[in-house]
């Protein structure tokens, strides 16, 4: 079983994004660890002072971004690649999401896509060794679908948006998909086809 | 010494009296009269140096008048604001020390701080009774970190940034004149917490004294009078949380942000330059607080630096972050372009406080230290490879002189440094 720990320095974030029965059911996994107040509190400072090794048996951190200063973030980073681990952050002050798997695997999204109606099944899951990607949480199993289907939307966004930033913004995404999923921009059509007829 | 022109256009933009209407009609004869000298490149430089002084002098006319816009009358009230008051009738004085402005805005991320509600959603129940209380907290805030302060140390981001979304409660004198209209940050966004007085009328109807039927600040949706008219980056303003994330964007640079700007920008001005798409992805991922819009500026001002100059179209641009110092250095080579310049030339030693060098100081005022590298002459005329630091920690009680150092090492064109404090 993958053990998981949800670090959230701001527990009445999740009361305001899940509700009762969402919440309690968090509380009841018994593969997740989810420290509370003090304890929250003094692993984070544990955490921004370079020591990480509370973490060690974990195979996902979960952590709200923010509550991370640069020595923290860094000592995280440092942690899933050495020990490959799985990292998802959070906070309400990201834009956009990101994934990367080429040193270990990480996500990095919006609070309100975190706390999401599929939070405890992919949680479920990944404790059950059965996800196959860290997306899932965000796009459910056909996350490759739905990436290709996103990516084709971007595109369209692309040719007609005028405003430069946003078009490198669109770009980027774009990229990171065509990383992910290994397509290029001429075969996408053809592979999303392929899956679509696979279903 | 004769005055120029350009000293009498300089002059005449000083003037307070003028309004709107003659500070276009100079602009039009000073573009004219400048139309005749020079490139291209010279002209718009020209010009922006005059529009960039008027800038500066904005700023200090607002300094005068600050006291007068917070109308709380309480004596207590009037106790609690003596530092500021102090402070406001003090010599105006710059200040370069780019940790403290960071240390400021990192309160906004202080746990249990008022400043932290300012940009984070309201997830705790009961954290204020009513709108006044977060507002009156609000003041005190300013009043206990001594923010007013900020003024000296970068001015464009407290009076165009921190001042109109947080503190502002009323108009201020150059605003009701006419002068200028009320909005900050690059967006020119017609809102903050405090004027005009639409949260509060929204928080009396919706947050005060509801308990747990009250309706947060962050879900009031915008009237469509303050409502940007376009896009933002792509997303429709809507809700005040839109807002926040806009002044959020404003003081810091987050994930691929800088990559995103830096990439922007050179589309725009070096788009057929060689520069390595590899090397620029290690600005992904250099998150540091800042006014993002000045650094930008200063960057852009970079770029036309190297296009005035045509030695190579190579460009190197990298971020690297220090463990060891706790800074990311943001270095941009303009390979084999150098300057050979004499060290005491009035460009480079900032004398006249005119040209590019000199914008880039104001521009990174209390931002980040920043210095230039390349190949200048000695007083015999002799080729000497040196650093001349022109914003350095002392660089008040060194009379604001830029520092040269003679190097030995061989070096690869014209280098420019940027180091951002990151605490």
């Amino acid at each position: 079983m993958n053990e998981i720990i949800l670090i959230e320095d701001r527990p009445g974030r999740q009361k305001q994004f899940l509700d009762n029965e969402q919440f309690d059911m968090l509380c009841k996994k018994s593969y997740l660890n989810m420290p509370q107040e003090e304890i929250c509190r003094a692993l984070i400072n544990e955490v921004n002072s370079n020591n990480t090794s509370s973490l060690l048996r974990f195979s996902l951190v979960m952590i709200h971004r923010s509550s991370l200063n640069r020595n923290g973030l860094k000592a995280i980073e440092d942690l899933c690649n050495v020990q490959k681990m799985d990292l998802i952050l959070f906070s309400g002050g990201l834009s956009q999401l990101i994934y990367a798997k080429e040193k270990y695997q990480s996500l990095s999204l919006n609070s309100k896509e975190f706390y999401n109606n599929h939070l405890i099944s992919f949680l479920d899951k990944y404790s059950q060794e059965k996800t196959t990607s860290l997306l899932e949480l965000v796009y459910q199993s056909n996350w490759k679908l739905e990436l290709l289907m996103r990516y084709r939307l971007l595109n369209t966004k692309e040719m007609l948006e005028k405003d430069e930033i946003v078009k490198i913004i669109l770009e980027e995404e774009m990229k990171q998909i065509e990383k992910i999923t290994k397509i290029s921009s001429d075969s996408v059509n053809s592979e999303i086809n392929k899956i679509i007829t696979s279903l | 010494m004769a005055k120029t022109k350009y000293d009498f256009i300089k002059e005449l933009f000083e003037d307070k009296k003028i309004n709107q209407n003659q500070r276009g009609r100079i602009l039009e004869l000073a573009s004219r009269e400048i139309s005749l000298e020079g490139t291209l490149e010279e002209r718009v430089q020209k010009i922006e140096e005059i529009l960039f002084s008027k800038e500066d002098e904005e700023y200090k006319s607002e300094l005068i008048d600050t006291f007068e816009f917070f109308n709380e009358k309480t004596d207590s009230y009037k106790e609690n604001r003596k530092p500021e008051n102090l402070y406001k009738h003090s010599k105006s004085e710059k200040k370069h020390n780019p940790k403290k402005v960071v240390e400021w805005l990192k309160l906004f991320t202080l746990d249990n701080s008022t400043l932290k509600y300012c940009t984070h959603l309201w997830d705790e129940a009961g954290l204020f009774a009513e709108y006044a209380d977060f507002a009156k907290r609000i003041d005190d805030q300013l009043v206990k970190y001594r923010i007013f302060e900020l003024q000296k140390y970068n001015p464009n981001l407290y009076w165009n940034k921190l001042y109109p979304f947080l503190f502002q409660k009323e108009l201020t004198e150059i605003q009701k004149n006419g002068k200028i209209s009320f909005g900050w940050g690059q967006h020119n966004i017609k809102l903050g917490w405090q004027y005009p007085d639409v949260m509060k009328t929204w928080c009396n109807e919706h947050y005060d004294q509801k308990g747990k039927d009250a309706e947060l600040p962050f879900s009031m949706q915008l009237p469509a009078e303050i409502r940007p008219s376009k896009p933002i980056t792509g997303k429709t303003i809507i809700s005040f949380e839109d807002v926040v994330n806009i002044f959020k964007k404003e003081i810091e640079f987050r994930d691929n942000d800088l990559f995103v700007a830096i990439k922007g920008a050179i589309r725009k001005e070096l788009n057929e330059y060689d520069i390595n798409i590899n090397e620029l992805e290690n600005l992904k991922g250099c998150s540091f607080y800042t006014n993002t819009e000045y650094v930008i500026k200063a960057i852009t001002r970079i770029f036309w630096m190297i296009k005035l100059r045509s030695e190579s179209n190579r460009v190197q641009i990298t971020c690297n972050y220090s463990k060891d110092t706790y800074e990311y250095d943001l270095q941009i080579i303009h390979f084999n372009s150098f300057s050979d310049k004499e060290f005491g030339h009035p460009k480079l030693m900032l004398k006249d406080n005119s040209g590019d060098l000199s914008i880039l100081r104001t521009t990174l005022q209390s931002l980040c230290d920043f210095s230039i590298t390349s190949r200048f002459k000695d007083q015999n005329n002799n080729q000497v490879n040196a650093r001349i630091e022109y914003l350095y920690n002392g660089v008040e009680q060194n009379n604001w002189e830029p520092k040269i150092e003679k190097i030995t090492e061989s070096i690869e064109g014209f280098r420019f440094n940027l180091k951002f404090p990151v605490l």
